[in-house]
């Protein structure tokens, strides 16, 4: 059994990435998927499925919201989109995450001591 | 109403991320088939891929849920579920709980009705009450003494706690008018009494402050019960003139029905309060008589104020030397008197009740231990399934609470009919009748009964839920299935759950043995008297008309008098203070001959001023010399009759007969001397009083007073008579009032009333606390007997004989019935030190009541040796094919 540690880089990394990609257009969830997979060149290794907890938790916050509608394949999908608050959560946190991997970034400089 | 929204929104919610994974699946599946993969394939790579469908979904909907609120309902259902499956244990614990908060909430609405409740006058909780306190009677609260006009005039003035000190001299008033004449208890208040309380009339007014000057104070206030009941509810009553002690006063008001200070009938009137002069002479310093309060002022605490009045007190006596030596003066808060008023005798009830609900609580919690054999597997499959540790714990502990809930429920209707029992006994008398009525099962008693439940499910729950999760698996799994002897650990925590209930149920007995003692001795005891036929009026000469004493006893002579006449009466005679009937009056005295001392030092004796026949009357026997006679009257010299109690303690060694005593019956002494002329019998002034004390009787005419009592024998029908004797006292004086006209058996009965209540509470809980200890040790042993039928089958095919079997499961009953009653004799130990101040000067003696132990260990011993026994006849009644194929 995988734990939810091991399923996201870090608490918080997964939501960031949902919402940075959704930012760019709105998508239904597999297509989000196949997106974060993509652009990440496959580097993230992660369960389709742990996309969907963090797009509920995201929903119950109204960092998101979705609709029914009809994909480009003609299908039946939810359709997730960024909302206000939700672009908003989103610069917030992008400047906490480079501020930290900044941090991260002199600590693991060489040659300073 | 976010929340809300969710709330209802959920099932839809859970059906969209359904069908979305599903919907997330197939375009997978679509994808993968489109790039050349077979359907199959593609449907396993796609699962692969998405990773735990289930789980996701679960987490998913985790996230809209209330994790914890939810399983608690989950948790509830299933514990409803299991106490539906096994009614017999679902009864037996909600029965013997309710059984245990029951008798708490029955003591509580009447701690809650008389003790707690708020007195209704403005901020309550900045009234204090002032009192002296007399240093021969100490703690308890039996020292509190009302305070004399000389101290509080003085005290009012002087001191700086407070905004306002005001006093109250409790006086009956003779009430004429249509209608029978009655007398009335009244209140005649100081200056601003009312304002410093913060009350305010519902009709009228209050007193002005011209009305306290003499002749201006012909004024009164009616109660709303005095005016609904003597006066129609008829407005029109203000300004009228009615007639109190045979005086015009003009109605200026009429106070609100709620208001109310003590819990007791309280005053039916008021009238201002004037001090006469002599009242405000230094000799008039021990003429305690008003009853003070005062509110404190915004610095002031009752701390403070406390040791204020203290300091007040000891200025007055060194001001004042030789009056009131020792006497000092105390505040406390007006709802900690009136708390005061129940004290000891409440707060025992309390602890005896609690520990009724103990014994309950430890029978259920070794219940459920029986049970957890059953629920240990149960539990040990859950753990395996992934439950944790705290899941387990709070679901076991669901349970208790649904038990101890209905439980509750059931209790406090059992609990309406134990009050409405209490007050049955409490209306014997007008006195507490009225405190019969604040007791009711209100929302306090409510939300008491449930603190109590919840309480009583962690103290049943909270051990065998921790006892059934802590075994491991293995253990559980293997004993689960075929258990020869119960594991170790369960067996010590029921034999340790035993001893207590057995050492609870015996402290119990102890307590209530020790009471019931009590009440037995008092009823035994006799009274001195002889009360058959006889019946009793109590007269008051408070007409105007009476202010001479040689007309008071010149009333008296004629209603004697009158009362002889009739036919069917034996004899007639008056007394000034009825035994059993009245509260006892006490006065000091001197001895002719013997060193003088200051009148605080002097010593005691209860004091009556009788007609002739009044010892005749009530048959107290004359021991030696004479009885008085009609000839000694106020011109003759004074006599005085004793009892056998004062010449054992003041002539222990020579013939009292000749010689002079002198009472200090007024403020002042008398020049005077009496000679004892005679030796009458011991007689109890109240039901309470263990012991006989000091008596002396002097003839009415020599000492007159308005308050008397009547005493009638008559030949036939007693209470029939009374209608005759009104009319007889009537032929003297038409306005004359005469208060309850009772026999004397009624009287008897009324000064026991309190004590018989308080023994049948005590009875009550003690009989309940061991018919419960007696189930729990049946049902341990029993249990135990049942387990080890298997085992005893054994030993009885290895040729085990009965009566080794029976010593066998005996021995251990008899073992724990031993270690109970060791450690309910420590438990009850310190009962022999506790002097239990309930009647005045007269403590109960716990440490004499060694007959009371021992019975209450017999009792014990035999109950618990009868529990074990019924069970353990079973085990050697057992076939061995029977027991070995048992399980």
């Amino acid at each position: 059994m995988k734990t939810r540690e091991q399923r996201d880089l870090f608490p918080g990394a997964l939501e960031i990435m949902i919402l940075k990609t959704l930012k760019r257009q709105p998508l239904h969830g597999y297509a989000l998927v196949q997106r974060i997979k993509r652009t990440s060149n496959d580097l993230l290794q992660i369960e389709e499925g742990s996309l969907y907890p963090a797009l509920q938790r995201l929903l119950k916050e109204e960092l998101v919201k979705a609709e029914w509608g009809i994909s480009s394949t003609n299908r039946r999908v939810r359709i997730y989109k960024l909302t206000a608050a939700g672009a908003k959560h989103l610069e917030h946190e992008v400047s906490r995450f480079e501020k930290m991997l900044e941090g991260i970034t002199r600590v693991l400089a060489p040659g300073e001591s | 109403m976010m929340w809300l929204n969710q709330l209802f929104s959920r099932r839809r919610l859970y059906g969209d991320l359904s069908e979305e994974i599903q919907e997330h699946l197939e375009e997978k599946v679509e994808e993968l088939v489109a790039g050349g993969m077979s359907r199959k394939e593609a449907t396993y790579a796609a699962r692969r891929e998405f990773g735990n469908v289930r789980l996701t979904e679960e987490d998913g909907r985790a996230v809209w849920r209330w994790a914890m609120i939810e399983d608690l309902f989950m948790d509830v259902r299933f514990g409803a579920r299991m106490l539906r499956k096994n009614p017999g244990f679902a009864t037996v614990a909600i029965v013997t709980l309710a059984l245990g908060i029951s008798v708490n909430a029955t003591i509580f609405s009447a701690v809650n009705g008389w003790m707690l409740r708020r007195p209704r006058i403005k901020d309550p909780a900045r009234v204090v009450v002032i009192v002296t306190t007399d240093p021969a009677k100490g703690g308890w609260g039996w020292d509190r003494q009302p305070v004399s006009a000389f101290d509080f005039v003085a005290w009012r003035e002087q001191s700086r706690s407070f905004e306002a000190m005001v006093a109250g001299e409790p006086e009956e008033f003779a009430l004429n008018g249509e209608g029978e004449p009655e007398r009335v208890p009244g209140l005649r208040v100081s200056a601003d009494y009312f304002h410093a309380l913060g009350v305010e009339a519902a009709l009228g007014r209050t007193f002005l402050a011209d009305e306290y000057q003499s002749g201006r104070n012909r004024v009164v206030i009616l109660s709303h019960g005095l005016w609904q009941r003597r006066f129609g509810s008829n407005p029109k009553v203000m300004g009228e003139v009615v007639r109190l002690n045979g005086e015009g006063y003009t109605v200026i008001g009429v106070m609100s029905s709620n208001y109310r200070i003590g819990v007791y009938g309280g005053p039916e009137l008021w009238a201002p309060l004037v001090f006469p002069p002599e009242s405000l002479l230094t000799t008039a310093r021990g003429n305690r008589s008003l009853e003070v309060m005062a509110r404190l002022n915004s610095g002031a605490s009752v701390e403070t104020a406390r040791a204020e009045m203290a300091a007040l007190a000891q200025r007055s006596e060194q001001a004042h030397a030789g009056t009131s030596k020792g006497w000092s003066a105390s505040a406390m808060s007006i709802q900690h008197y009136i708390a005061d008023e129940f004290g000891v005798g409440m707060r025992l009830q309390m602890g005896m009740a609690f520990f009724v609900l103990l014994i309950a609580c430890v029978n259920i919690a070794s219940l459920q231990l029986a049970r957890g054999a059953e629920r240990q597997t149960e539990f040990a499959v859950r753990a395996a399934l992934g439950a944790g540790r705290f899941r387990l714990v709070r679901q076991s502990l669901v349970e208790s609470l649904l038990i101890a809930l209905a439980g509750g429920g059931l209790g406090l209707l059992l609990a309406s009919w134990g009050v409405d029992l209490f007050r049955r006994g409490l209306s014997m008398t007008a006195d507490v009748g009225s405190i019969g009525r604040e007791m009711t099962i209100d929302h306090t008693v409510m939300i008491f009964t449930l603190g109590v439940s919840v309480l009583a499910a962690f103290l049943f729950g909270l051990m065998p839920a921790v006892h059934q999760t802590a075994l491991g698996l293995h253990s559980t799994l293997k004993e689960g299935s075929r258990a020869i002897s119960q594991s170790k650990a369960r067996h010590r925590t029921q034999s340790v759950l035993v001893t207590a209930e057995i050492a609870l149920a015996l402290v119990l007995l102890i307590a209530a043995g020790v009471f019931v003692q009590e009440f037995l001795d008092r009823v035994q005891a006799g009274f001195g008297i002889d009360s058959n036929q006889v019946l009793t009026a109590s007269i008051s000469l408070s007409n105007a008309g009476y202010k001479d004493p040689s007309k008071q006893a010149a009333f008296f002579q004629e209603a004697i008098q009158r009362l002889e006449a009739l036919s069917g009466v034996i004899s007639a005679g008056a007394t000034s203070t009825l035994p059993l009937g009245d509260y006892e009056r006490s006065v000091t005295f001197s001895i002719e001959g013997r060193p003088a001392v200051s009148r605080t030092e002097r010593a005691r004796t209860d004091y009556f001023a009788i007609s002739p026949d009044y010892l005749r009357t009530l048959g107290i026997p004359l021991i030696r010399g004479r009885n008085i006679l009609s000839s000694d009257s106020s011109q003759a010299s004074p006599v005085v009759l004793v009892n056998q109690a004062f010449v054992r303690r003041y002539f222990p060694n020579e013939d009292s007969i000749g010689k002079r005593i002198r009472l200090d019956t007024s403020g002042l002494d008398r020049p005077d001397w009496s000679e004892i002329v005679g030796v009458v019998g011991d007689v109890r002034d109240s039901f309470e009083q263990r012991k006989y004390v000091p008596q002396a009787y002097e003839p009415y005419p020599q000492r007159s007073s308005s308050l008397m009592t009547l005493v009638v024998r008559t030949g036939s029908d007693t209470s029939a008579f009374a209608p005759m004797l009104r009319r007889a006292v009537w032929g003297v004086d038409k306005d004359q009032p005469i208060a309850a006209v009772q026999t004397m058996n009624q009287v008897m009965a009324q000064s026991g009333a309190g004590m018989r209540v308080a023994n049948i509470g005590m009875g009550t809980f003690a009989s309940l606390g061991m018919v419960l200890a007696a189930v729990g040790i049946f049902a341990v042993t029993a249990y135990a007997v049942a387990r080890r039928t298997h085992e005893i089958g054994i030993r009885m095919a290895l040729g085990a004989r009965k009566s080794d079997v029976l010593r066998m499961v005996m021995k251990k009953g008899m073992v724990l019935g031993a270690v109970g009653i060791g450690s309910g004799m420590a438990l009850a130990a310190p009962l022999v030190w506790l002097k239990l101040g309930l009647v005045n000067d007269d403590l109960l003696p716990f440490g004499e009541r060694g007959p009371v132990f021992l019975a209450a260990v017999l009792l014990i011993w035999l109950v618990a040796l009868l529990a074990t026994y019924v069970p353990a006849r079973r085990a050697i009644k057992v076939d061995p094919i029977v027991a070995l194929r048992h399980e």
